[in-house]
C-alpha cells in the first residue's frame, strides 16, 4: 500500500485472473445465448402452417392410431371368438372407429402444435414483464398427447364393438335354443272325442262323452 | 434452458424493468444502473426463469473462479428453494469453484442450508460442489 494512499494495486497475476474470469462468462453467453435464440426460432416455425412440427405431429398421430387399434382389433377377435357375433361386422365398426380417431388424433395434434406455439410466444413477450410462462415441456407434452387419444379411443372401440357382438351372440344363442327345443306335436285325436267348441283343444283337453269327463 | 436449467439470458434491460418492484434499501438506483451497465459490457450477464431473475458475474475468488450474485430477484415466493440447485449448475457450468452473494436483508443465514458460511459481517459463501 503506498504512503498516504488507500488503494490496493492489482497484480498482473490478478489482473490475468480477472480477465480470464471475464472470458469465461462471455464464452459462457456465447455458447448458449444462439441455443436459446435457436429454440426461440423453432418455437416461431413449429406454429407455421405445413411446418415440419405440424407434419411431424400429425405423422405421428396416424401411427399411434394404427398401432392402438391393431392391438385392440386382436382383443376383440379373442372376444367375439365362439360368441356367434359375424366378426367380420365388427372389424368393419372398428375400422370406422380408426377412421374417426385418426381425424381427431390429427385435429389434436395439430391443436397441440398451437399451444405450444401459443405458450412459447407469451413467454417471449413476457420477457420483458419481468414474468415468464412455462414453455419446457408443452413440445414434449404434444408428442404423447396423440397416442394417449388413440389408445382411449381404440378403448372405447373395442369395449363398443364388444358389448354390440356379445348382445347380437346373446339373441343369436337363445335363437338358436329356442329351434332346438322340441315343439309339442299335436297328438291324434282319442277314438270317440270331439274337441269341444269352448276351444279346449288349445288347451290340450280333450273331452270324451264316454268317460263322462 | 442455460446449463440445462429453467433460466435463460435476458437483456441488460431487464435489470431496470424486474427492479422496478424491489423494495426500498435493496439496491440503490445507482447501484442498478451500475449493475445494468456491467451486463451491457458483458461483464455480468442477467438471468430469468419463472421464479425470479440474477445478475451474476465471475471474478477471481479466494479458492478459484467465484460466481458472485449482484442482484437477485424472486418474482414468486419458495424462488430460492426452488433455484438453488439451478444456481449450482451454472455455477458448475462457469467453472467456478464458490459462489458468494452480499445479503442486503437480514434472515439468510436462517434460511440458507448448511453448505453455506458467513463471510465477513454480510457476505455468503458456499463451495461449488
Amino acid at each position: 500500500m503506498s504512503k498516504g494512499g488507500s488503494e490496493v494495486k492489482e497484480t498482473s497475476q490478478q489482473r490475468a485472473m480477472t480477465e480470464f474470469a471475464v472470458n469465461q462468462l462471455q464464452d459462457y453467453t456465447k455458447r448458449w445465448l444462439p441455443l436459446q435464440k435457436r429454440l426461440a426460432a423453432q418455437t416461431m416455425e413449429s406454429g407455421a402452417a405445413g411446418s415440419a412440427a405440424r407434419k411431424s405431429a400429425a405423422g405421428r398421430a396416424n401411427v399411434d392410431t394404427q398401432i392402438a387399434f391393431a392391438g385392440a382389433g386382436e382383443g376383440l377377435e379373442k372376444k367375439l371368438a365362439g360368441t356367434g357375433r359375424n366378426l367380420g361386422a365388427a372389424m368393419t365398426g372398428m375400422a370406422d372407429n380408426a377412421a374417426t380417431s385418426r381425424g381427431m388424433g390429427q385435429v389434436t395434434a395439430n391443436q397441440s402444435v398451437d399451444d405450444a406455439y401459443t405458450e412459447t410466444l407469451a413467454a417471449l413477450a413476457a420477457t420483458g414483464r419481468g414474468e415468464r410462462a412455462g414453455v419446457s415441456n408443452s413440445l414434449s407434452r404434444q408428442a404423447s398427447m396423440s397416442g394417449q387419444q388413440a389408445a382411449m379411443d381404440a378403448e372405447t372401440a373395442l369395449a363398443k364393438e364388444t358389448a354390440v357382438g356379445e348382445l347380437a351372440g346373446q339373441f343369436a344363442g337363445y335363437g338358436l335354443q329356442a329351434a332346438m327345443r322340441p315343439k309339442p306335436q299335436p297328438q291324434p285325436l282319442p277314438t270317440g272325442t270331439t274337441p269341444t267348441v269352448l276351444g279346449a283343444q288349445a288347451d290340450g283337453f280333450y273331452t270324451n262323452p264316454q268317460a263322462g269327463v | 434452458m442455460i446449463s440445462g436449467t429453467e433460466f435463460c439470458i435476458e437483456d441488460p434491460v431487464f435489470v431496470a424493468y424486474a427492479s422496478r418492484g424491489l423494495r426500498p434499501g435493496v439496491a440503490s438506483a445507482s447501484e442498478l444502473a451500475e449493475i445494468e451497465a456491467q451486463c451491457e459490457k458483458e461483464e455480468a450477464i442477467c438471468v430469468a426463469c419463472d421464479d425470479g431473475m440474477m445478475v451474476i458475474d465471475l471474478r477471481p475468488g479466494p479458492e478459484g473462479l467465484e460466481l458472485f450474485v449482484w442482484l437477485a430477484i424472486a418474482f414468486r415466493h419458495g424462488a430460492y428453494e426452488r433455484q438453488d440447485a439451478a444456481l449450482l449448475a451454472i455455477a458448475r457450468d462457469l467453472g467456478a469453484q464458490t459462489i458468494a452473494f452480499v445479503a442486503r436483508r437480514r434472515g439468510w443465514a436462517r434460511r440458507l442450508g448448511p453448505e453455506w458460511h458467513r463471510r465477513g459481517k454480510d457476505e455468503f459463501m458456499r463451495r461449488v460442489t
